[in-house]
């Protein structure tokens, strides 16, 4: 049972068991928070679960606080992970027919982020979900007749694929205030080889795969936590929203709050897991027993469902929970704590939310009543119209994104060996992802453009250091 | 397969090199799809294969057939075209890797990594490279000992066996073994200065540790006489001590060695 202290204990602090200490919730929106700096230690991203790597495997340790029993899991679960499935055979099958992407590690390569393409290697970690006008009985996208909810561009040999998308960039260039010029490049998606008509009013939304540590500590907040930071309405003025997305859970069969996926799509890494395997796989589990290609043409399927079982997906998920945090590097340099405070100065802690605390859960012990320091809110925020994919996703509108986590982005080189960044990575540096922000975002993206060149880079430094 | 395991790092994953060469297992019922169908086999149509259908596996499945004793007769012509494809793939994508860790050309990744330290944009500190390092070391052993050879051996299954047709799968562990033997001596056709040489400054013991493991763990391997597939049946003392023996070298690497490079990596 999971027992949220924040509600207990308003207005108070305690110690409990000499160990845990619980800061009491502020009031709703008052935000950021102010931080009592002998209560957590910021070196620590992913609190007691922080991991010293800063190598490429940095994204890709275990818990180092762990039970015997979740590190069975977990093994069992990094394995299916990096599992190569195939039409048929006795090892691995089931792919397809219809899919994007053969392995959780095609995409998530180190437990990493994705880039868009790269020269002779197919597009497989950006995926474009789509849509038409209306919505599911849950208030979810309503699905596409004869492409379902997203676009699989690969097939098993016989099956037809569903179409092919072309990504072309053209440059626009503009000047930070101090005369510096930059340039960024803004996408073109065109679909190409459809193996039939598309409507008129379809909606794509390209998603590119985000790296997937740290997941079992997000999903450690509390909802009342996540609520905190809500001000749908900006009563508090400061032109900064934030909205909880609502979307369907289908193990509990209610809605919950969505806290992954580009627009909070998914309420839970065992959801958001089992919905990659069927989407992006062609792999069917109890979760989603139906195929995606169910009622197309492409539909062939001989491999009886599920065809991943309920023992492996519930340890693939404990994998993707019990990944920890790399810890910061530099933190203490002068530049990157002046980069901290202009971060802040400017607004970009008013939807990355520097630190939450996760609650206090003893049936998972891992993850109980840590600081954490996600740089996220995990709300939806407007970042207006150039980066808007102009399609709903349950409570999230065509302009919403979720505050995506910062911490460990600074590896992202050295992970992933590219800079790529935002939903569909046209961002090729931590600036210009910065410079991309709009809507409730440009007030910052303003200031940011109104720093001296050394603030700017500042800036950067601090979130490298992440 | 083999040896460069251990430098699992850098452009092979970073450039998704690694899946386009070797993925298993081998998508069978796609490839009989292939070769039975009528598509040329064009650069272009290799590369938009699924990765289960293109490098080392498959191309060790069309020489060498399902049971391991095919011979030259038994290819028809669309299997040696398909064949001849895989290999220029193949070819491209191992020049473009060996390229990228050629260190004479000061844009490659190896001139960034032999470069690690302050300034580097990729390798800040040394630390970072040396554990990068070690944890390839590691990576390797797990996979080999855990995954490669565990598998199939718990669940006495030889279909499970990762390339199975060449009976082959010993030399390629051991092989795996000596990739983190080489990159430990920083020794690949001739001798440079490397980890090996960190740890005797500080500690002869953990190096003369590591080296007898690297030497107990190849013995073991080549205790087992029989292809892999048979071995885990008839075999299972000896695969059971060459698991036990790399798990130990992995042990040492990743409980050892790598706090070993985190107290002195940056000196």
């Amino acid at each position: 049972m999971r027992f949220d202290f924040m509600k207990y204990f308003s207005g108070k602090k305690r110690v409990l068991g000499g160990i845990i200490l619980v800061i009491a919730a502020l009031a709703a929106c008052q935000k950021p928070e102010t931080w009592n700096a002998e209560e957590y230690n910021e070196w620590y991203s992913g609190g007691k679960q922080t991991v010293w790597d800063k190598s490429a495997g940095a994204f890709s340790s275990i818990f180092p606080e762990i039970s015997e029993r979740n590190m069975f899991f977990h093994e069992v679960g990094d394995m299916a992970f990096e599992a190569t499935f195939v039409s048929s055979g006795n090892l691995n099958p089931g792919l397809g027919p219809l899919f994007n992407s053969v392995a959780c590690t095609s995409c998530h390569i180190n437990d990493g982020r994705g880039t868009p393409i790269g020269p002779g290697t197919q597009m497989v970690s950006l995926l474009f979900r789509m849509s038409i006008p209306g919505e599911d009985p849950h208030g979810g996208p309503l699905a596409v007749p004869g492409y379902g909810g997203q676009l699989q561009q690969n097939a098993i040999f016989g099956a037809l694929s569903e179409a092919q998308i072309d990504i072309s960039y053209s440059d626009v260039t503009s000047n930070y205030a101090d005369g510096t010029p930059y340039s960024l490049r803004v996408p073109t998606y065109t679909i190409y080889d459809a193996y039939q008509s598309l409507p008129a009013d379809v909606m794509l939304s390209p998603r590119i795969a985000p790296a997937v540590f740290g997941l079992g500590l997000l999903e450690a907040v509390s909802e009342s936590t996540i609520l905190e930071y809500e001000d749908i309405h900006d009563l508090d003025g400061d032109g900064i929203s934030g909205k909880a997305n609502y979307v369907w859970d289908v193990i509990a069969q209610q809605k919950r709050i969505g806290r992954f996926g580009w627009k909070c799509g998914q309420p839970t890494v065992l959801q958001q897991s089992a919905g990659a395997y069927n989407e992006d796989m062609g792999i069917t589990s109890f979760i989603f027993p139906v195929e995606s290609s169910n009622g197309q043409p492409q539909h062939i399927d001989d491999i009886p469902e599920p065809e991943i079982s309920d023992s492996l997906l519930y340890a693939v998920a404990d994998y993707v929970r019990t990944l920890a945090v790399p810890a910061r590097r530099d933190a203490d340099n002068p530049i990157v704590k002046q980069g901290k405070k202009l971060f802040i100065d400017i607004g970009c802690a008013s939807c990355h939310r520097p630190m939450m605390q996760t609650a206090v859960d003893v049936s998972f012990p891992e993850v109980s009543a840590q600081y954490i320091f996600p740089y996220t809110d995990l709300l939806l925020h407007d970042m207006g119209s150039e980066l808007a994919d102009n399609r709903p996703d349950h409570l999230a509108n065509g302009y919403e994104w979720r505050t995506p986590p910062l911490w460990g982005i600074g590896l992202t080189e050295i992970v992933n060996g590219h800079e790529n960044f935002l939903h569909d990575g046209r961002a090729r540096s931590l600036e210009e992802a910065i410079l991309w922000h709009g809507g409730e975002g440009e007030t910052a993206q303003n200031k940011f453009k109104n720093l001296s060149a050394s603030e700017r880079e500042a800036l950067v430094k601090f979130l490298r250091s992440l | 397969m083999g040896k460069k395991r251990s430098l699992s790092f850098g452009p092979v994953s970073t450039e998704n090199i690694d899946p386009r060469i070797d993925t298993w297992p081998v998508n069978f019922q796609d490839l009989e799809g292939e070769l039975a169908g009528t598509q040329n086999f064009t650069h272009e149509y290799i590369e938009g294969l699924q990765d289960a259908l293109k490098g080392f596996h498959p191309i060790e499945y069309l020489l060498f057939g399902q049971n391991g004793n095919k011979t030259h007769t038994q290819f028809t012509s669309r299997e040696f075209e398909y064949l001849v494809a895989l290999c220029e793939n193949l070819k491209e994508l191992t020049s473009a890797l060996a390229t990228s860790w050629n260190h004479n050309n000061s844009n490659s990744y190896a001139s960034t990594w032999i470069n690690a330290g302050s300034g580097n944009t990729i390798y800040a500190t040394r630390l970072s490279a040396y554990e990068e390092m070690v944890n390839a070391m590691a990576g390797i052993c797990s996979e080999v000992a855990e995954g490669k050879m565990n598998e199939p051996f718990v669940l006495q299954d030889p279909s499970l066996e990762e390339s199975p047709f060449a009976f082959n799968s010993i030399t390629d562990f051991t092989n795996n073994i000596r990739g983190v033997e080489n990159v430990y001596l920083a020794s690949f056709n001739d001798d440079g200065t490397g980890l090996e040489d960190l740890v005797r400054q500080h500690n002869l013991s953990l190096d003369s540790t590591i080296k007898s493991k690297i030497q107990q763990a190849i013995a073991s391997l080549q205790n087992i006489t029989v292809p892999f597939g048979q071995a885990i049946v008839q075999q299972p003392v000896q695969v059971q001590n060459a698991i036990d023996a790399i798990e130990s070298l992995e042990s040492t690497i990743s409980q050892e060695l790598l706090p070993f490079v985190q107290l002195n990596g940056d000196l």
